[in-house]
């Protein structure tokens, strides 16, 4: 079971921090399944235009 | 009154709750929520035989039990009738208690019966024992707690949505196992909500040293087939798992 399956199951169940509390206590024996941190998208760098003189 | 010795029987005593159960870290009683299916194993520190879900399993059977004594018996109420000479026996509830003599290799039991409690573990200030099993904290949103003794047996809820009866431990006294996977040819007995009443330990220098202890439940027992439900023991949710229901209590 992943951690998006495991998440919902126990929200479904039990109350909010409950849930909180045993998805923490999961991933601690579960290191393999905590979700990966989303890549921040890369920023857009404008051209600088120069200055024509 | 019935007496079998630890080689007769197999038993689990685990908490009310579907996954969490206490353990001792540091000498303090602490609850572990617990999140894996049924057929979990317990964890080293765990008091027990865990939470319901892990019942049934030989890993978290009750280890170096050497005695297992069963009372079952029923309180009844004489009703007297104008004109009729036999009186009516009615039945007002169970009294079951069971009381466990194993070697002991370790101080958890104590612990579980004279404490103490983790105060942030604890319903309310900590220092207290743990003979009332869980219940969910008094603010109704941070998980389960301690039980201090102070709510009544009803109204001590867990913390699933919705909430159901969580008070003390489930006692599982396996007398014979089924015969083969899903025979149910089994006999169980499960004392449903005990409070643990007594705790004794014997220190001998020529011999093992002792505990024993005992659990009492009025609320009625279950007889059951002893089907195992492969590797997740007596399972989650079925007839020997089955919380107790608010009318049953």
């Amino acid at each position: 079971m992943n951690y998006e399956e495991k998440k919902s199951e126990l929200e479904a169940r039990f109350k909010p921090v409950s849930a909180a509390l045993k998805l923490a206590y999961w991933l601690e024996e579960n290191p393999d399944e905590a979700p990966k941190p989303a890549k921040k998208a890369a920023k857009k760098v404008e051209p600088v235009e120069e200055a024509e003189e | 009154m019935a007496y079998f010795t630890g080689k007769d029987v197999d038993v689990w005593v685990t908490t009310e709750h579907d996954f969490d159960y206490l353990e001792v870290t540091n000498n303090e009683l602490v609850v572990y929520a617990g999140s894996s299916a049924a057929g979990a194993t317990k964890r080293a520190n765990a008091i027990f035989s865990g939470a319901l879900s892990m019942a049934g399993l030989a890993a978290n059977r009750m280890t170096d039990l050497t005695g297992c004594d069963v009372a079952v018996g029923a309180m009844d109420e004489d009703m007297s009738f104008f004109g009729l000479r036999n009186v009516g026996k009615l039945e007002v509830k169970k009294d079951t208690s069971v009381t466990l003599t194993r070697k002991k290799s370790d101080n958890k039991n104590m612990v579980a019966f004279q404490g103490t409690t983790n105060s942030t573990h604890s319903y309310s200030a900590g220092a207290h024992a743990a003979r009332w099993g869980l219940i969910e904290d008094s603010d109704g949103t941070s998980g389960m707690r301690v039980a201090d003794g102070t709510v009544d047996p009803k109204s001590t809820l867990d913390d699933g949505t919705p909430p159901e009866q969580c008070y003390g431990y489930r006692v599982f006294i396996e007398l014979k196992a089924e015969s083969s996977a899903s025979a149910g040819d089994g006999v169980v007995l499960i004392i449903p909500n005990c409070t643990m009443m007594e705790y004794s330990s014997t220190v001998a220098n020529e011999a093992a040293n002792e505990e024993t202890f005992g659990f009492s439940s009025m609320v009625k027992p279950i007889l059951w087939n002893g089907d195992v439900d492969g590797a997740n023991g007596y399972g989650l949710n079925k007839g020997a798992t089955e919380q107790t229901t608010a009318a049953n209590m």
